[in-house]
């Protein structure tokens, strides 16, 4: 197995792939360059995105790009499948709470931000559903004043596309963005990937390996981008329905299933939901890590799961 | 070849066999095969099991020893955390 390491969309990318570096490094290199074309399309950090001049369209007929089109409508049905605990509509409470700016940007400023200025509008906006597809023109028309960040789903479909066109070349694959992963194919000799379960209380530990067939993966935390605004801790898991961070039983989600959006969409979902949106979801392959660092997740999860003697 | 010659000839077949056979086995015996690490046996199996005797090493300082009393280099200021010897799976999911 190669690998190719690099730093994009304010993560790490991590591409797998089983094959001789001479013969796939210049797929590497696409992969490279397609995942900069993505972050400049879908970042809300660069004034000149697609998504930012979708934002500053709302209200109005928007004629999108296919890329930029599929991560939207994806979304939207996320929000409709997850009961709107997923709802990418929470742009303007992001920024509120201090994500305004990248989180290289906050760590740089050691994670400590002031306090916000001048009065809170309550947290209403029209709500995200109202949102409407022109399939034939491929053309967006978000709600007036709504605003949206793609975040998540934007990483996990770039690891999607990533891995499709890296799959062409190789009999197995893997693209990783941040940890939100595609899996394509099997290592060889091995009959599942193996994916290293970060403690999120400690990236420095591991608590678990997850053994797992083809498929998606991500993984929602609070405790990965974190700062303080004002004195008051803060990360970057904004709960739709109050607009401030969630207040989650669970430290951190990670969901298995057929795709990176999906995979996305629901640990987040289930993270701002907590056990009883678990409850709603019956069939919905998942760990969840509480404060204790114990785990937690229903049967179906067990298969999957393997803990190391060295660290039970 | 006479009875007495072959009799002699069949003696030294099986003393020279008997001696290879007590030879090899000696050797093998102090070979010096690596155990594998209990704990890395389970990780990589999933089953559990059990460690046998490696050969006698010799004594090597502890880390502490190292810390407290470095020949050459430079003095560490503190303690070094032994690192855990299982391979984690370089692909890793921790919510980013």
């Amino acid at each position: 197995m190669i690998y190719d390491e690099f730093r994009a969309m304010n993560t790490s990318f991590l591409v797998a792939a089983e094959g001789r570096r001479e013969r796939l490094q210049v797929h590497l290199d696409f992969i490279r360059t397609f995942v900069a074309e993505c972050e400049q399309r879908f970042s809300r950090f660069r004034q000149d995105s697609e998504l930012n001049a979708l934002n500053r369209s709302a209200g109005h007929w928007f004629s999108a790009s296919s890329e930029l089109f599929d991560v939207v409508w994806q979304a939207y049905g996320l929000h409709q499948s997850t009961g709107g605990l997923f709802d990418p509509s929470i742009l303007a409470a992001l920024q509120a709470a201090g994500y305004d700016r990248s989180m290289d940007e906050i760590r740089q400023a050691g994670g400590l931000l002031d306090a916000p200025t001048g009065y809170r509008e309550p947290w209403q906006r029209p709500p995200f559903e109202q949102t409407r597809f022109d399939h034939e023109r491929r053309a967006i028309r978000l709600p007036e004043g709504v605003r949206i960040d793609l975040g998540g789903i934007a990483k996990g479909w770039t690891a999607e596309r990533a891995a499709a066109a890296l799959s062409k070349f190789t009999p197995a694959c893997a693209v990783s963005a941040g940890g939100d992963m595609v899996l394509i194919g099997l290592p060889e000799g091995q009959n599942a990937w193996q994916v290293s379960l970060e403690d999120p209380r400690d990236p420095q530990l591991t608590l678990a390996v997850l053994n797992l067939p083809p498929g998606a993966l991500a993984t929602s935390a609070v405790t990965k981008r974190r700062w303080v605004q004002g004195g008051e801790q803060r990360h970057h898991i904004i709960d739709p329905r109050s607009g401030l961070p969630a207040g989650p039983a669970w430290l951190s989600v990670s969901v298995f299933t057929q795709t990176a959006a999906r995979a996305e969409g629901f640990a987040k979902a289930l993270l701002i939901g907590g056990p009883e949106a678990a409850a709603r979801m019956p069939g919905l392959r998942f760990v969840a890590i509480r404060p204790d660092g114990s785990l937690w997740g229903p049967p179906q999860s067990k298969e999957y799961l393997y803990v190391p003697e060295q660290i039970r | 070849m006479n009875h007495l010659v072959k009799t002699l000839l069949r003696l030294w077949i099986a003393g020279v066999s008997t001696a290879g056979l007590i030879l090899g086995w000696v050797a093998l015996a102090h070979s010096g095969k690596p155990a594998p690490l209990a704990g890395q046996a389970a990780a990589n199996t999933g089953a559990s099991t059990a460690a046998f005797s490696a050969p006698q090493l010799e004594a090597i300082p502890s880390l502490d020893e190292l810390v407290a009393n470095p020949s050459g280099g430079s003095q560490l200021s503190a303690p070094i955390q032994p690192s855990v010897t299982f391979n984690f799976p370089r692909l890793r999911t921790m919510g980013s």
